[in-house]
């Protein structure tokens, strides 16, 4: 049975975000749409109660202090000492900048909560660097775009938060530990296509070799003055340490129980703020308010995602659509292989034209009980669906890391797509992986006792 | 208007929806099944019980709010979220309010549970009936509550209620609010020492895995209540409110007798997975809440709580 | 015009730096309060979580000022320029209907009848109907700055329209 309102919210929902309306308010027009429809329930009502109740939340409060400590850390120098080491320990191996790249975006990552800012901290540093050293521009933006990537998949993250919060009793906690390996797993893939490229020399041919002027403008001193690999380990491991310390007192500071992820996230900005502003002193005082304004309106275009989600899914709930997704495909086959492929199938379709937010958002509750009811925990699920989805964020024409990658980089999204295949292959292979083999997920988090 | 109707075959068809935020295997939401069947069969057919389990449709406060705008038939709460709205609930909270299990059934029972099932009308909530949920006791996880001393300097998760975290002090420990989706891992990691609970609710959540000791001391007996919208109610044909409220109260008989039974069930379970079930002296955290009870005096309160003392 | 946008959204830019400056101290509070007092403090929780929805919200409006809120301009890019800027008002069209009619209107009765009910948060004891106000005042924010967007893509249109005549003159 198809519910005519359920035809009307799709409907009006793709020729809304065809037209370029903001998705959040597109989200919010079909859903108010949708429930005015039955004309039964007061849609103007539910729909400011669903997007007010649905952002106070205290496990989605680790968002913003995640967002803050990630702008604290990309201004105070701690991105520029992430790749100092990262250049010390790949820098001298053929292609190595590539190797660079990668493993400084999966740090940073690993200590900010977002792809994007990995992109614009790492890609905004590495990228001209790469050029410069004959690197193919739209390659580097490539490895750059991808590689933050992963910093969703290795904690903290904010979208396994939202996650965590839409599919209801999960804890943040064992999210963050089960995306570790997958996380790592994909940055080893991104690796294994510059080794086999740096290998062919097809990406690596000096064409596109920036004048040193030019990437001197974005660069720091320190790293252009910097003989990649040439360096002593420990003084760049000393310099780089604080911010790796920071990695386990927010991972530690969870698992030991001291406190909530919330609560690491305030932890991390505290500890960000010191080392920014009191200890490497890149930040004043001065510009603390702007640091605040900034975190508030970057929190905010995800919020409001968040925010008009929570009514769409209360619509969709209201009208019993998951459960009918859901006895819809399995109704299709019961084998649980083909199932995940379709799943996977779709979300690869949605995340080419849907960001990632509004995506789990919308997914979750519908696919959720489907994979369930596969035997599968929900969150190894949740792993896939995010892994699924960074491949999204690389994707034209939808995706926030591309759109990124592309402007700190300064090339089109168009030029950047055919060197991005091979990584897309590498993602997808990854996403392969995550998903049929349980134990990379769940190993983690089942050893520690988290699931 | 405010009911969905849907014409079927000359006869109204009435589909009444009803969330709450248990699971399937809650004895609450068996007995809203089988209230589903009652009042399939009264009705022949006509009216229709659709349940959302597992909060999909909001928290306790965002359906009770949904009911008073019409948006949802009916709801499940417990009595804590109904102190928001109407403040008279909050004798549930008080600790040791009720001497024993049959003290707390004859208030049910007596004009003061019927006034404050239906105190809500004002506020556009018919209430229906109770469902037994009942008496909460502390688990902690490492050392059990043997007495008010040992509650000394314990964190224990509350809930987002007033009289919850002011029970747990005048108890002697240190109330901590918790969302209860993170409690698991908050008592796993230790951020907490313990939590209260009634044992359903101490067995189904798992929270036995990690918390090795259940103190029966009973502090307080917090019914759920099952609520109707009072905008759709007005909507629905007199005869279709009587099948409504029969179909309550046979699903209310029928509920205490599951949750009795669950009870026992899962009282034996959690011995038999290691946890140690203790029996504190009970009049000792009584004497500790006599304060609290006589900071009410001369409230609204404090005359309720005077008057449900007096029940024999 | 322009000048009265500049002040709205000046005073809302103020409003959330300072939303989100005690966002910070109060979590960092809740976490002292549990370790150094070992007293647990009881309102830091429902205050963040209320906090966080006034700067998600106001933060949102700063957001359509500076257009922030991303869509998918994919189609729209191949549209030639005239009906691009027609289906920009379009757009600013539907982000008002949608203000006006979830937000402000929705929010009003959402305000309103919550307050009516008297219903007050655990911890803090206020009124939840207070605390829902985020919702109306946002709405009304946003409608306005795509009130003003929209008049500044007609004031585009028309120009340019103008021109053309020039020259084909
Ligand atoms: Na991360
Ligand atoms: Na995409």
């Amino acid at each position: 049975m198809v519910e005519p309102q359920l035809i009307l919210m799709i409907a009006s929902f793709l020729v809304l975000l065809a037209l370029d309306i903001p998705v959040a308010i597109a989200i919010g027009i079909c859903t108010w749409l949708a429930i005015f429809s039955l004309g039964t329930v007061p849609a103007s009502y539910v729909v400011a109660q669903r997007m007010s109740t649905g952002i106070a939340s205290f496990p989605l409060l680790a968002i913003p202090f995640f967002i803050m400590a990630g702008i604290l850390m990309g201004d105070g120098g701690m991105a520029r000492r992430l790749i100092d080491l990262a250049s010390v320990l790949v820098g001298r191996y053929r292609g190595g900048l590539a190797y660079v790249s990668t493993l400084t975006c999966m740090m940073f990552g690993a200590i900010s909560g977002s792809a994007t800012a990995a992109v614009s901290s790492v890609g905004g540093m590495m990228i001209p660097e790469m050029c410069r050293k004959g690197f193919n521009r739209n390659f580097s933006v490539a490895v750059s775009t991808t590689a933050a990537t992963t910093g969703l998949l290795i904690p903290p993250s904010n979208v396994m938060i939202v996650f965590a919060v839409v599919a209801g009793d999960i804890s943040v906690a064992s999210m963050f530990m089960a995306g570790i390996i997958p996380g790592i797993l994909v940055g080893l893939m991104i690796m294994l296509v510059c080794l086999i490229l740096s290998k062919s020399a097809l990406e690596i041919e000096p064409q596109d070799v920036q004048p040193a002027s030019e990437a001197r403008d974005s660069l720091s001193q320190d790293l252009t003055g910097l003989e990649f690999g040439a360096r002593s380990l420990a003084p760049v491991l000393l310099g780089a340490l604080p911010s790796l310390l920071l990695i386990i007192l927010v991972l530690a500071g969870i698992l030991g129980g001291a406190f909530s992820a919330t609560e690491a996230a305030a932890i991390a900005v505290l500890y960000a703020f010191v080392m920014a502003v009191i200890v490497y002193r890149e930040v004043k005082f001065s510009q603390l308010p702007d640091v605040c304004l900034r975190t508030g309106i970057m929190t905010s275009v995800v919020f409001l995602l968040i925010s008009t989600s929570q009514a769409m899914s209360w619509a969709l709930a209201y009208q019993a659509i998951p459960q009918s997704v859901a006895a819809l495909m399995l109704s299709i086959t019961d084998n649980s292989l083909v199932l995940l492929l379709i799943i996977n199938l779709i979300l690869l379709a949605v995340g080419t034209f849907m960001d990632m937010t509004p995506a789990v958002l919308i997914f979750t509750p519908i696919f959720l009980p489907v994979a369930v009811e596969l035997g599968m925990h929900p969150v190894h699920f949740g792993i896939m669906l995010i892994a699924n989805l960074c491949i999204g964020l690389c994707t034209p024409p939808v995706g926030t890391c591309l759109f990124v990658g592309c402007s700190v980089g300064r090339t089109s999204i168009a030029a950047v797509t055919r060197p991005m295949l091979a990584f897309f292959v590498a993602m997808l292979i990854s996403l392969g992986l995550i998903t049929y083999v349980p134990w990379l997920s769940m190993g983690l988090p089942r050893m520690l006792g988290l699931d | 208007r405010h009911v969905n109707l849907r014409p079927g075959g000359g006869n109204e068809k009435y589909v009444l929806k009803l969330a709450h935020s248990l699971d399937q295997s809650h004895p609450v939401h068996k007995a809203m099944a089988f209230m589903a069947d009652t009042l399939k069969t009264k009705s022949a057919g006509t009216v229709e019980l659709q349940i959302f389990p597992n909060g999909q449709l909001g928290s306790e406060t965002e359906c009770i709010e949904q009911l008073q705008r019409g948006a949802l038939a009916m709801t499940k709460t417990s009595t804590a979220p109904m102190e928001s709205f109407i403040p008279d609930m909050a004798i549930f909270g008080i600790p040791y309010v009720f001497r024993d299990e049959d003290h707390f059934w004859k208030m049910i029972h007596s004009a003061i549970g019927k006034r404050l099932l239906t105190a809500g009308e004002s506020v556009g909530l018919r209430g229906l009936c109770y469902y037994d949920a009942g008496a909460r006791s502390f688990y902690t996880t490492d050392r059990p509550v043997m007495s008010p001393n040992d509650l000394k300097g314990l964190k224990i998760r509350v809930q987002q209620s007033k009289t919850a975290m002011d029970m747990v002090e005048a108890l002697g420990g240190a109330p901590t609010p918790i969302a209860w989706g993170e409690l698991y891992t908050a008592l796993q990691q230790g951020m907490v020492d313990g939590a209260e609970n009634n044992p359903p609710s101490f067995f189904t959540n798992r929270h036995f895995e990690v918390c090795k000791h259940l103190s029966l001391d009973e502090h307080t007996r917090v019914p759920d209540i099952l609520l109707f919208s009072e905008k759709v109610w007005e909507g629905l044909p007199g005869h279709v409110q009587q099948w409504i409220q029969e179909a309550a109260d046979e699903s209310a008989t029928y509920q205490r007798k599951l949750w009795s039974e669950e009870n026992e069930a899962v009282l034996q379970s959690v011995v038999e997975e290691g946890v140690t079930i203790h029996y504190p002296d009970k009049s000792e955290f009584a004497s500790k809440v006599a304060a609290m009870h006589g900071s009410y005096e001369g409230s609204q309160l404090g005359n309720l709580l005077q008057q449900v003392l007096d029940i024999k | 015009m322009q000048k009265v946008v500049a002040t709205v959204a000046r005073l809302l830019e103020s409003s959330v730096t300072l939303c989100v400056a005690i966002l910070v101290l109060d979590v960092l509070w809740g976490v002292i309060s549990r370790f150094v007092l070992a007293e647990p403090s009881r309102w830091t929780e429902e205050l963040a979580q209320y906090l966080l929805m006034w700067v998600a919200l106001l933060g949102a409006a700063v957001g359509f000022q500076r257009g922030q809120h991303l869509g998918l301009d994919y189609f729209v890019q191949k549209m030639p320029v005239e009906v691009r800027s027609l289906v920009g008002v379009f757009g600013q069209i539907c982000i008002i209907a949608f203000a006006s009619l979830a937000m402000i209107w929705g929010g009003y009765v959402l305000v309103s009848e919550t307050l009516k009910s008297g219903q007050v948060t655990p911890a803090l004891e206020i009124h939840m109907g207070w605390v829902y106000l985020a919702v109306p005042i946002s709405g009304v924010a946003i409608a306005f700055f795509s009130f003003a967007r929209a008049l500044e893509l007609i004031g585009i249109a028309q120009p340019k329209i103008a021109e053309t005549n020039e020259l084909e003159g």
